[in-house]
């Protein structure tokens, strides 16, 4: 779905860090909708008795999971003072809860949720400097078939279809970007199961989100703040 | 950064983490080194529902307002918290800071129904507290009840060092600068008990004996100490309009029971039901200026983020400026996309009006309180709604596009027969009729949809009924059966619906509510025996409470069914609210008769609480 008003959605990154990561994604979508009403921004309203914000957000993150790099977007009425919109927000947010930047997105772009395709996870372990082969060889590998179980259902995915990169940060870090488009989500927990399986010894601490992508027509992954204007 | 008091694995095991975290929204965090007394405010049921309450809203506000306190929340751990916590010996925490309750100065526990009793004690307990009041030394917070259940705190009087009755605005600085005094001078609970219980509003259950006649009713109040007051006066906020009022309201994340603004228009009621205890309790009735509550309303809409406001009262249909602030409302939360979710009013013109301006017609309903089917029962309870008004009320709505209307009855009233019970269903056929003869066919688009409840009366004490036998648990039944088959026989049955509550719960209600001392031990054996959110349906576990009253040798019926003379002397009529026993004698007797009393802002019915010197209408 194409935006139809000119130049009137804002794109909101947001972190996530500390108690609050144990608030579910339907309480975070009714915290920003109270924040935005605190705000006094002008923003766009559905018609009816009970009206509501034109409010989407990207993604779900699961209970419990940080983020750095997490959005929604909003349709406006008229647009906010863009250049304080990021500090105007934050003043409505709570300790963990905090607005990173705002994109004013570019008229044709599609909104957060249908254009996702990859997510970036940051995961940090105990000592990764003796498995740097292993992983080496874990995400070379053309096929990965892991049977896994989530909510009591066994799943069987090729992973190396939906794992698409992975940098060695240091001893403690890595990063990698996986599939999150509707279709083939590939859940975080997911990579560092099957690392362990097969044969990983470093012990995954925690991970977070880093960030979230959409595709550009060459299919190369841009980061969905890239999709207009920035403000920090 | 903030901490949390339970680790990662445990807030990823329990339902609804977000529960225990704090860090909502206008949550106030003050630095420990700055502050004299620590304060945790408790709602001893869970978090959505405490947090959905606005007197502590109010008393956390007041209290954080002064520089010197820091005033924390904490609710009822749900049961799979509760059995992790005992299992792992974690102590009960504050959502604030996450400390201990047990090193603070202060446990303030609201008690709004009789039903969270044992979740008092699941908090002291949890919290690491000793659950008798005895037990206590002076390295334990002091427990401080407060709220409707404190106007007859006897059967929970022996968990609780302080009750504080009436208005916390008014006594809580005094109390607090004395206790900072003590602590000046070296501090011994006991002798902070004891000065406290000079001050109005403060009773102090250990300070006071009761003495009982051979059939257990009540003989004297007697002081344990020279200098220690047997009667304790209710608290009044006199001034509503300065009064602390919590604009900028904590917001939950998870969806409170309330998820909306709460606007108190007023506080007291100038109706007299006779079987309301709110209605006597808050006597006398004080108004807020309409100017106050706009503000006030802005400033919460403005601070909150909230998408409905909801106004407050007992009788809201009462308040002198209900048109203006309504009609201001309407247009400033239209301006701000709110919602208003209007209190019950009275059926006329201008509510209907009201109503289809800010609901939907097709999806909301009518709502009547005739509490009674018959005349001759609502002269009995002084509810001032007619056959006529009801009808009419009906009548206009129908044609104005309603077709739902919810019908509110109370059953095992005093001095009700199998006539005035019957008489329930033939009123909702008469609305059902009404509908009918009101509109033409081709106008009718649905099936008129009348919904009938009932709910088990049970006597309260400071009511005019408070001499009243409740009904036995046999008597409910039965009464809920005939209301059920006469509903059936009626022509239009079709279109009505009829909800009725559960009984056992009402009776363990019943006993709590004119409850005395005896019963604390009742309450403890069957806490222990794993009693606990008993306001809850799927947790009540009414044997445990038969084993616990037949383990004491206690009959229930004591409190219950039995007949209590004019001159007994009640377990809370130590307590002075302002409404005398004298005026609920006069009541009582006149709802014998079948006399109405009326509406004391058109004459005063000398009820005694004019004494407050509060609220204009007293005095008219």
């Amino acid at each position: 779905m194409t935006v139809k008003a000119k130049n009137m959605v804002i794109r909101f990154k947001f972190k996530k860090f500390g108690p609050v990561i144990y608030i579910g994604h339907l309480d975070i979508m009714r915290f920003f909708q109270k924040a935005i009403r605190r705000s006094g921004i002008d923003a766009a309203y559905t018609e009816g008795f009970s009206p509501h914000l034109k409010l989407s957000f990207a993604q779900p993150l699961s209970v419990g999971v940080e983020t750095d790099g997490d959005y929604f977007d909003l349709e406006m009425n008229s647009l906010p003072d863009m250049e304080n919109i990021v500090k105007d927000m934050n003043a409505q947010c709570v300790e963990g809860i905090e607005i990173v930047n705002a994109t004013l997105l570019d008229d044709d772009t599609v909104n957060g949720m249908s254009s996702v395709k990859a997510a970036d996870y940051l995961y940090y372990f105990d000592d990764l400097s003796n498995d740097l082969k292993l992983i080496e060889a874990f995400f070379s590998q053309e096929t990965f078939i892991f049977e896994y179980v989530r909510k009591d259902k066994v799943k069987t995915k090729d992973l190396m279809e939906d794992i698409y990169e992975y940098r060695i940060i240091n001893d403690k870090e890595m990063l990698v970007k996986v599939n999150a488009s509707s279709a083939g989500n590939l859940k975080a927990d997911v990579v560092t199961e099957a690392l362990e399986k097969y044969g990983m010894k470093a012990k995954c601490i925690k991970f977070k989100r880093h960030d979230l992508y959409t595709a550009d027509d060459e299919g190369a992954f841009v980061s969905l703040r890239d999709k207009g204007k920035v403000y920090d | 950064m903030r901490k949390t008091a339970l680790s990662h694995d445990i807030l990823m095991t329990v339902d609804k983490p977000a529960r225990y975290i704090g860090g909502e929204f206008n949550s106030v965090n003050k630095n420990k080194e700055d502050i004299d007394i620590r304060f945790c405010m408790c709602f001893p049921d869970v978090y959505e529902i405490g947090m959905s309450h606005l007197g502590i809203q109010i008393l956390y506000a007041m209290f954080n307002s002064f520089e010197d306190t820091w005033c924390e929340r904490v609710y009822s751990p749900w049961p799979d918290l509760d059995k992790i916590m005992r299992d792992n010996n974690i102590p009960l925490f504050a959502l604030e800071s996450q400390d201990p309750i047990k090193d603070f100065d202060f446990l303030g526990i609201t008690l709004q129904y009789e039903m969270c009793y044992t979740n008092i004690l699941q908090v002291l307990e949890l919290s690491q507290i000793p659950i008798w009041s005895k037990d206590r030394s002076n390295d334990d917070p002091i427990v401080i009840g407060g709220g409707p259940c404190a106007y007859n705190p006897e059967p929970i009087a022996d968990f609780f060092d302080i009750f504080y009755i009436g208005e916390g605005e008014v006594s809580y600085r005094a109390l607090l600068d004395l206790y900072k005094e003590c602590k000046k001078e070296g501090y011994s609970r006991e002798d902070f008990l004891f000065r406290a219980s000079k001050k109005d509003g403060i009773y102090v259950p250990s300070l006071i004996e009761v003495k009982y006649n051979d059939d257990f009713t009540i003989k004297e109040f007697t002081a344990k100490k020279e200098g220690v007051s047997v009667t304790v006066k209710k608290e009044v906020e006199t001034n509503l309009n300065d009064s602390y009022y919590p604009v900028k309201p904590i917001i939950p994340f998870i969806k409170a029971t309330q998820d909306r603004i709460t606007l108190e228009i007023m506080r007291g009621c100038p109706r007299g039901c006779r079987f309301c205890q709110a209605g006597q309790l808050y006597r006398p009735i004080r108004t807020r200026d309409v100017e106050v509550l706009k503000d006030f309303a802005r400033q919460m809409i403005e601070n909150s983020g909230y998408e409905e406001i909801n106004l407050s009262s007992l009788s809201s249909s009462d308040y002198p400026e209900l048109k203006e602030l309504i009609l201001y409302l309407i247009d400033y939360c239209n301006e701000k996309k709110v919602n208003i979710s209007l209190p019950s009013l009275r059926i006329d013109a201008f509510s209907l009006d009201v109503m289809g301006k800010v609901q939907d017609i097709k999806k909301s309903s009518l709502t009547f309180a005739p509490e009674a089917g018959s005349q001759r029962m609502r002269n009995v309870i002084n509810k001032g709604l007619t056959e006529e008004q009801i009808l009419e009320g009906s009548r206009l709505a129908f044609l104005g596009g309603w077709n739902k209307v919810k019908l509110y009855f109370m059953l095992g009233l005093p001095f009700e027969t199998d006539e005035d019970v019957v008489a329930i269903a033939e009123l909702c056929e008469k609305v059902a009729k009404e509908y009918y003869e009101t509109l033409p066919k081709e106008q009718r688009k649905q099936r008129v949809s009348i919904t009938a409840s009932t709910s088990f009366f049970i006597p309260k004490p400071f009511t005019p009924f408070q001499w009243a036998s409740q009904f036995s648990l046999e008597d409910f039944r039965d009464k809920a059966y005939l209301t059920r088959t006469s509903i059936m026989a009626q022509l239009n049955q079709r279109s009505i619906k009829y909800n009725w509550h559960d009984t056992d719960v009402s009776v363990l209600e019943g006993v709590f509510a004119r409850g005395d001392r005896r019963l604390s031990k009742v309450i403890y054996d069957a806490y222990k025996n794993g009693a606990i959110y008993d306001a809850w349906n799927d947790y009540f576990k009414y044997d445990i409470w038969l084993k616990a009253f037949d383990d004491n040798n206690i009959d229930m019926k004591f409190y219950t069914v039995r007949k209590r003379e004019l001159d007994e002397i009640f377990p809370w009529d130590f307590i002075d609210i302002g409404v005398t026993k004298e005026y609920l004698k006069r009541e009582w007797i006149k709802a014998s008769e079948e006399k109405t009393t009326e509406n004391c802002m058109i004459k005063c019915n000398g009820c005694g609480a004019n004494k407050y010197g509060a609220g204009k209408f007293c005095f008219r």
